[in-house]
């Protein structure tokens, strides 16, 4: 054996291992994937609005109808509800609007009222009863109008399948911070749609009584009956929530109604 | 965003206490390496390195490192992006030591003057996939000899 003197040597730290903090890295990974989430939804988002705002109302019904998804989701629709559908037909008649809107009355002890892509329009029994008055109930009409008129059902369903269709290819790590993305980002186009819709059903309220009273009463009975202590709450998780605040949204209709010369 | 809170808190939790116990082993490696770096270690495996008069003994070091969950967390990100994997390196780097240490502490204690043959194999103990937590095993392994008595 070639017998060459060994001399114990200890090799330098950080050539099999990085010495650099990890976190720099992290925050630098972080920024790019977070400005690439962005680039690609709005990418994405902006060809789904620009392919349904080019469907007509028609063919969007006739697609989720085909789904059968939607009673699926909701059972079996019982009879519209006479009171409201006469509603709708004025509604639909003095807004110039031809739209296929059936309006239900379901049984449910919850203040609510939502309307499917396909135009039916559900109002809780809750909410019917504790309306004040006839033009809270014409101006929560006209706001689920405003939904389908802005076809906001679609475009929610495309955000989803986008949604869907990107974390299917990403890992899990990274299906977490794009879950917490994609569920900030819907709950921002879901504050941005109700006041479409708010303002759809002020100028809606207009033309189906020629005058907009009552168009914030269910918003200040809400602000009454939440209370202090869950107003506060709500303002602190404003941007959590899928609507824009009772206050916020009085406050828009009001200046709308002055800009507008209703009030 | 609950998740995520949860999620960024894991995190936190990963990086704080992962950097401590690190930088405590690497102290410990780096420590128990100088005091040992007097046996050679050599991975050839040629008759001509046993001298005459030497005996020959197989040791093994084993050891199982398990990621943290910051490490796990970045590597699901760098996936992404392509690059270097830099948070397992140094758990790979820490492990494959450690496993020589154990090795080279045993084959001192048999009175080895250096291991020949030496080898390290690498395998995941847990494919914990959804969780994205790898738990890796390493053996290293050598020929210790040293002079007949």
């Amino acid at each position: 054996m070639n017998s060459g003197k060994y001399v114990p040597r200890q090799p330098p730290e950080g050539i099999n291992s990085s010495q650099e903090n990890p976190l720099k890295g992290f925050v630098i990974l972080l920024s790019v994937i977070v400005v690439a989430f962005v680039v690609i939804f709005w990418s994405l988002e902006k060809i789904g609005e620009y392919v349904v705002e080019r469907m007509e109302h028609q063919t969007l019904n006739k697609v989720f109808a085909s789904t059968g998804l939607l009673e699926k989701a909701y059972g079996e629709k019982s009879e519209p509800d006479q009171e409201l559908q006469l509603k709708a037909q004025i509604l639909l008649g003095k807004n110039q609007l031809n739209y296929p809107i059936t309006a239900y009355k379901i049984s449910d002890s919850t203040e609510n009222a939502f309307v499917l892509p396909t135009g039916d329009v559900f109002f809780t029994s809750e909410l019917i009863k504790n309306a004040e008055t006839d033009e809270e109930i014409d101006f929560i009409l006209c706001h689920e109008v405003g939904h389908y008129h802005h076809k906001h059902g679609a475009k929610r369903l495309g955000r989803t399948v986008i949604v869907s269709i990107v974390m299917g290819a990403l890992s899990l790590d990274a299906n977490i911070l794009l879950n917490s993305f994609a569920s900030l980002r819907e709950k921002h186009f879901s504050r941005k749609e109700e006041s479409e819709a708010d303002e759809f059903a002020l100028d809606c309220l207009y033309n189906m009584n020629g005058k907009v009273d009552g168009y914030s009463s269910f918003f200040e009975r809400n602000q009454k009956n939440s209370g202090e202590f869950i107003g506060k709450l709500n303002k602190l998780l404003k941007y959590q929530s899928t609507h824009p605040l009772d206050q916020e949204r009085i406050d828009h209709l009001s200046r709308r109604a002055k800009e507008k010369g209703y009030l | 965003m609950i998740e995520l809170g949860v999620v960024l808190c894991l995190v936190a939790v990963g990086y704080f206490t992962g950097r401590h116990f690190e930088s405590k082993h690497y102290k410990s490696i780096i420590e128990r390496e100088k005091a040992l770096a007097h046996i050679p270690v050599i991975s050839g495996k040629w008759k001509e390195l046993v001298e005459e008069g030497e005996e020959a003994s197989y040791f093994g070091g084993s050891v199982v490192v398990a990621s943290d969950y910051f490490k796990s967390f970045v590597a699901g990100l760098r996936s992404l992006v392509g690059g270097r994997l830099n948070t397992y390196e140094s758990l790979l780097d820490r492990g494959r030591r450690e496993a020589q240490l154990r090795m080279k502490e045993q084959a001192v204690l048999w009175g080895a003057t250096k291991i020949i043959n030496f080898r390290i194999e690498t395998s995941i103990v847990s494919d914990n996939a959804k969780q994205n937590l790898p738990n890796v095993e390493l053996f290293a392994y050598g020929t210790a000899l040293r002079p007949k008595k």
